[in-house]
């Protein structure tokens, strides 16, 4: 997810209403901000009462951030998995983006302080002997097959959230090139929550403190956006533990990868992600049992053609070669076809 | 360049924030292109660019409108940044630090934009470069993006010095006028 250029427009913004700010005050207009003092509760109550309309909805960005994980330690770039489900879309609009970077700026204090500042994380994952979910071994076939030597180090292996990797059921999935795809069952898996709970209450108040700074035209969603992410930072605090699977990416220069923590996404979409390959044009993803090749179709765009391109599923896994994805291009629609080649699903990706 | 450019900048100074983000949405690609050309190094690109944008946000009140295009005045910082942190061996972040402005992290799907953005300013020119007679294209693109001497030229093809200075001149006269600027 591109967000350095947004992040940027959202400080020279700020900044450039500092400055505006600044010659204001200096100026012979003063009057305005006699205006603006007035004008703030306004805005800040118009906006807590869009924020409470907003509360029941989820956050996609958040929801796509439990989806995916990324590896961390790896010298290759990390594959990035774009989302389990048609509705958890990892991206996030412009907009959306500006509202993230006031947020991220409002709350930095509080969540750099002691008492917030997130735990540390154990990178080191737990290995175990035992067996994965029987419902996680009923989609994955290749997991049930015999188990094949392992080059990855343990180390390095995927999740690195202290959660359990099932080390018995590491499957050698396919090599392409010089590339080799393990899936790796990991179990015992929480949602990811980035602050302790108890400071939920002081990001909000961070928030409400730099509402004047903000835009007023983006007063209103910034404050909707944390509300909706600290939402679903609730949800997932009661979100009960589950099996997931990650592919990792073991190249000469190193491994990466990225999980899924839901089966069920697992069974009903798949997982399509880029990156981590060692070369940015490779579409990997894995798919349940019965899908034996995947067509990825491109929508036309101003510097590229429509495009299908198919590939074949090799222990759950598909590896797809489309130049565009360097260019951060994904498919809209993935096609899984059966041994016969005829299309049984048809997952949409509406965000790409 | 269209007049708007130079409008956009006069009214962030008279108090109109949203003019200067909307110059930077409308130069992004074309500076980051300026960078990607010279360095060929996306994260340095990127780096660049942002320190160049809080400049020109910096000095935008002692831009006049009129003495020159808005876009030549940006391409102005951006060449000093650019020689700037080739003297240094680093980019500065002055103007930055000078806004207060956080340090941003690139990851790579950042760096995708930065060629892709770079793309988008390069599509239009690469066109026009494609369009111009044959011996002006060899010419203008072996002088301005491979920087060989003229002389070189010339022997390679079997032309005068003079000549190839007139394909030059030429070729990037016809650049201007098909994009009604200068670049």
């Amino acid at each position: 997810m591109s967000r350095f250029f947004e992040e940027l427009e959202a400080q020279l913004h700020g900044a450039a209403r500092e400055r505006a700010h600044s010659r204001v005050q200096a100026g012979p207009r003063g009057r305005r901000l006699g205006w603006l003092r007035t004008a703030v509760p306004v805005a800040l109550a118009l906006s807590t009462t869009a924020a409470v309309a907003a509360l029941a909805l989820v956050l996609l960005g958040h929801q796509a951030r439990q989806a995916g994980r990324q590896a961390g330690g790896s010298p290759s770039p990390p594959q990035v998995i774009l989302g389990g489900t048609p509705y958890a879309p990892l991206t996030v609009t412009p907009l959306q983006r500006q509202e993230l970077g006031y947020i991220h700026g409002a709350e930095r204090r509080v969540l750099n302080s002691a008492a917030c500042r997130p735990p540390a994380v154990n990178r080191t994952p737990l290995l175990s002997q035992r067996t994965p979910s029987a419902q996680l071994l009923s989609i994955l076939g290749v997991l049930r097959g015999p188990a094949t030597p392992v080059q990855i180090n343990p180390d390095s292996m995927l999740p690195p959230d202290g959660e359990t990797v099932y080390i018995r059921y590491v499957r050698l999935a396919r090599t392409v090139g010089r590339v080799s795809f393990y899936l790796v069952p990991a179990g015992h898996w929480l949602p990811i929550r980035s602050n302790p709970k108890r400071c939920y209450a002081q990001q909000l108040k961070a928030l409400h403190e730099a509402l004047p700074e903000i835009p007023a035209g983006l007063r209103a969603g910034t404050l909707t956006l944390l509300v909706r992410q600290i939402a679903a930072d609730r949800q997932a605090d009661r979100s009960q533990a589950t099996d997931g699977i990650c592919l990792q990416a073991v190249t000469p220069r190193g491994a990466s990868g990225s999980c899924l923590d839901s089966v069920a996404d697992l069974a009903g979409w798949g997982t399509i992600g880029a990156g981590g390959t060692g070369t940015s044009d490779l579409l990997t993803g894995v798919v349940p049992d019965g899908v034996k090749s995947v067509t990825l179709r491109f929508k036309a765009t101003k510097h590229w053609r429509a495009l299908s391109v198919t590939g074949d599923v090799v222990g759950n896994v598909f590896v797809v070669r489309a130049a565009r994805a360097a260019y951060g291009l994904f498919p809209t629609k993935i096609l899984w076809r059966d041994a016969g080649g005829r299309v049984v699903k048809i997952v949409g990706l509406p965000w790409a | 360049m269209t007049a708007s450019d130079e409008d956009l900048l006069e009214r962030f100074v008279a108090g109109d924030v949203q003019a200067f983000v909307a110059f930077y949405r409308m130069h992004l690609p074309a500076v980051v292109a300026f960078f990607m050309r010279r360095t060929r190094d996306r994260e340095l690109s990127a780096d660049l660019t942002a320190e160049v944008f809080a400049a020109a946000l910096v000095a935008a009140p002692r831009f006049r409108a009129g003495e020159y295009p808005a876009r030549a005045w940006l391409y102005g910082i951006a060449a000093h940044k650019l020689a700037d942190s080739r003297r240094r061996g680093r980019v500065e972040d002055q103007a930055r630090r000078r806004l207060a402005l956080e340090p941003l992290m690139i990851d790579d799907e950042d760096l995708r934009r930065v060629e892709e953005l770079a793309g988008q300013a390069d599509a239009g020119l690469e066109a026009a470069v494609d369009a111009l007679p044959a011996q002006q294209r060899d010419a203008l693109l072996a002088r301005v993006v491979d920087e060989r001497a003229y002389s070189e030229i010339a022997t390679q093809m079997s032309c005068s010095e003079m000549v190839v200075r007139q394909r030059v001149s030429r070729g990037l006269r016809a650049l201007r006028a098909r994009f009604k600027e200068s670049v």
